[in-house]
Formats: structure tokens, C-alpha cells, sequence
């Protein structure tokens, strides 16, 4: 009677096991915490629904980094979403104020409120001011451990493509850090 | 700050962590999505007040209560002069038999026992309660004889020791747990409940050595590691 329950089993632990990486992932790059979390938790219903529709063909190889990719994809439409409703929202200064947090995401604030420590306050200067690509390979490398190959897979970049944008995100960390 | 350093900051930013509550409840509402597919399921979730009934300890222990006031009354009938849940503790090793020591009756027993200490502290409060005894003297009786024919089954299927008798047991187990809760539930339905209820009390289990005991038993697909299971986060719950 348990065999049909091996896929949600599977999934479950999946959960358990990286839902605070994901969330994490995504608590970087948002202002609101409800936020991040709802992103997490569709993050876990949109994989379901994919290994479910696609059944046997659902055979992926590095679980972790397919979930990763959906919820960086998840954090595109959401910050599309929010570009587009900042179109219909000129004029409205409190709204505008808002999107401008969600676009640039004030890390000072989220250091203050995740309450990670004075200590932390230049880490998370420095990575608010790199590009986006830089920041998250290095976050996605030394926060969540991940190997060049995962990366790429969550990039959608080759492992080559990886390895340059490190070399580049280096270099730009010494020039802040300089 | 060097290069060094700010890597070695970064690793801090591990600390950052959902609140707890939020991923116990996110897991909950991912559990219900994942079984909503299925229309077994959507039955399952149509018994919802089946399984408050096995999450409310209370209610668990004065369905099992009546279960021992049945027990009780066979046991006034012959005569013993034992407290009910004596009675009950004496039937559990009558229905664990080694012939008869199917999965799904050690999962009964496992729960039953868990709880054996509620249960008669209740049924003595029922006992003390005139009217409570008269009250529940019909339902004594139903329950009274549906364990009374299980018994039968269980010696019919010592006697025989094969597959179809061990079924026969099997059901009558199934038809027993129908009338414990008010709605009718199955018994892989009541499984499924369990199976259900474990995982999503998982998460708060954060002893790492039970979490993976716990793990590897419901890893085993069967009742018995169910069992297991309930059994090692009873014991990671009461640490927490």
C-alpha cells in the first residue's frame, strides 16, 4: 500500500532538506520576508508539479539545482510582475517607494532585520554592490557550498561560463574591498 | 576586510533561517497539495475530523476507554474481578500471539499502548461516573461483542495459520477500528492518517540521530517501520 507514496516520500525530504537553502536564496534577494517565503513555498508546488505531470520522464539528475532554478525563476516573474505594476503606479510615491526596495533591495535593512550581526554589515554592503551575476555565483559558491556544475545548472550557463564569471566576481570583490 | 575574510563572513550568512512555525506549516500545506491528485486522497481528506480524532489524544483515550469499559464488561460477565484496563494490557498479548503477529496488529498494539496509561485514568473516571456508565452501557455492548468475534477470529486463525484466516482477521481488525471513531475509515485509510501525521510532525523533531531513525524506518514502507517511526519522534517529541 506504500508503493505509490515513494515519490512524495521523496519529496517531503526534499523539503526538509533545502527548504532553508531556497528560502535563504530568495530571502537575499527580496525586502519582505513574507515574500520569500511564499517564493519558497512555490518554489516546492511548482517541482511537484513538474515531477507529477512528467511522471517517469521527470528524471533528474541534480534535484537541488533544478530547484534552485525554478525558484531564481520565480524571483525573474516576480520581479517582472513588479516592474510592470510600477508602470501603472507613477505618480503613487508610496508605491513607487516600495517597488524601488524590491528592485534594489536594501541589504542594511535585511541585516537588521534577519539579525545577523553588526559584523556583517560590510559583507552584505559589498555584495549589494556587485552585479547581480557576481553576487549570486559567489553566494550560491560559499553561503550554499555548490560545485561549478550546480551552479551552472541553475544559471543556465555552461561550467565554462561559470568558472569566468567567478574569475570576474573575484576580481570585482577585490576592487570593493580595495 | 581581504578576500579571505569576506568569504569567511559570507559563511555567517548560513545563520539566516525561515521561522520554524512557518516551515511546519508550509510543509503541512505542501503534504495536502501532494495528495489532493489523487482521489483516494480527496477521500482521505474528506475525513478529516477521522484523523483530529487520532491527533486528539483526548478523544483517542475516551474512544479507547470505551473499548475498555467493553473489555470490562466481558470481563464482569465472567466473573473477574480485575480493573479494566488490566483486562485490556491482558487481551493486548492474547491479540500479539506469534502466530498471529501480523504488521497491522502491532501497529494497533504500539498505539494502544502509548496510551494505556490515559485510558485508565479515564475509564476509572467512568467507572466512578453512575451515569456515565449507564449512558454508555449500549455502546459497552457493541463494542463488547465486536471484540468478543475478533477474538474468535484471532483463535480461528491460530488454529489455521493460513493466508485466508490471517485476512479474516485483517478484516475484522478493519471493522473493529469502524466503529472506534464516529465516521468510517478504513484501515489503510487509518495507516495513510498515521503515515500522514508522522511526516508532518517531523519537522519539528530536531535531534538529528532520532530524525534519521526516524527516517529510515518510514524509509522501510511497511506498518512495522511505521511503527518504528511513531514511536522513535514520540520519544524526539518529548525532548523538544
Amino acid at each position: 500500500m506504500f508503493k505509490p507514496k515513494k515519490k512524495k516520500d521523496n519529496f517531503i525530504k526534499l523539503y526538509d532538506k533545502y527548504h532553508t537553502g531556497i528560502y535563504r536564496f530568495l530571502r537575499f534577494k527580496v525586502k519582505n520576508n513574507e515574500i520569500a517565503q511564499d517564493l519558497t513555498q512555490e518554489t516546492f508546488i511548482k517541482y511537484w508539479d513538474y515531477i507529477n505531470n512528467k511522471g517517469k520522464s521527470a528524471n533528474l539528475r541534480n534535484k537541488r539545482a533544478f530547484l534552485y532554478r525554478i525558484a531564481r525563476n520565480l524571483l525573474t516573474d516576480y520581479y517582472r510582475s513588479a516592474t510592470k505594476n510600477k508602470e501603472f503606479a507613477v505618480g503613487d510615491t508610496q508605491i513607487v517607494a516600495t517597488l524601488a526596495d524590491v528592485q534594489s533591495y536594501d541589504l542594511n535593512t535585511a541585516e537588521t532585520n534577519l539579525d545577523i550581526g553588526k559584523d556583517m554589515d560590510k559583507v552584505l554592503n559589498v555584495l549589494q554592490d556587485m552585479s547581480e551575476l557576481s553576487a549570486q555565483v559567489i553566494t550560491l559558491k560559499y553561503v550554499e557550498d555548490m560545485s561549478n556544475a550546480e551552479i551552472a545548472k541553475i544559471l543556465d550557463k555552461s561550467e565554462g561560463a561559470v568558472r569566468t564569471a567567478m574569475s570576474r566576481a573575484m576580481k570585482e570583490l577585490k576592487s570593493h574591498l580595495s | 576586510m581581504t578576500e579571505k575574510d569576506f568569504l569567511k563572513q559570507l559563511k555567517q550568512l548560513k545563520k539566516i533561517k525561515p521561522n520554524k512555525d512557518w516551515a511546519l506549516s508550509a510543509r503541512r500545506d505542501l503534504i495536502n497539495h501532494i495528495n489532493v491528485d489523487s482521489p483516494k486522497n480527496l477521500q482521505a481528506n474528506k475525513l478529516s475530523p477521522v484523523v483530529s480524532w487520532y491527533q486528539s489524544r483526548f478523544v483517542g483515550a475516551l474512544v479507547l476507554a470505551v473499548i475498555v469499559m467493553g473489555m470490562g464488561s466481558i470481563a464482569f460477565a465472567e466473573k473477574s474481578p480485575s480493573a479494566p484496563f488490566k483486562i485490556l494490557s491482558k487481551n493486548l498479548e492474547t491479540l500479539v500471539a506469534p502466530d498471529v503477529q501480523k504488521e497491522t496488529t502491532l501497529l494497533y498494539v504500539a498505539l494502544v499502548e502509548q496510551r494505556v496509561d490515559r485510558v485508565s485514568e479515564r475509564a476509572n473516571e467512568i467507572l466512578q461516573d453512575e451515569e456515565g456508565e449507564d449512558k454508555d452501557a449500549q455502546n459497552q455492548n457493541i463494542i463488547a461483542q465486536a471484540v468478543k468475534e475478533y477474538k474468535e477470529e484471532l483463535e480461528q486463525a491460530r488454529e489455521s495459520g493460513d493466508e485466508d484466516a490471517i485476512a479474516e482477521v485483517r478484516e475484522k481488525a478493519e471493522i473493529l477500528t469502524n466503529i472506534l471513531p464516529t465516521e468510517k475509515i478504513s484501515e489503510e485509510e487509518f495507516v495513510d492518517n498515521l503515515r500522514k501525521d508522522a511526516e508532518a510532525k517531523l519537522l519539528v523533531c530536531q535531534d538529528q540521530t532520532l530524525l534519521e531513525e526516524i527516517r529510515e524506518s518510514l524509509d522501510q514502507e511497511n506498518d512495522r517501520g511505521l511503527v518504528r517511526a511513531i514511536e522513535v519522534l514520540g520519544r524526539c517529541l518529548a525532548l523538544e
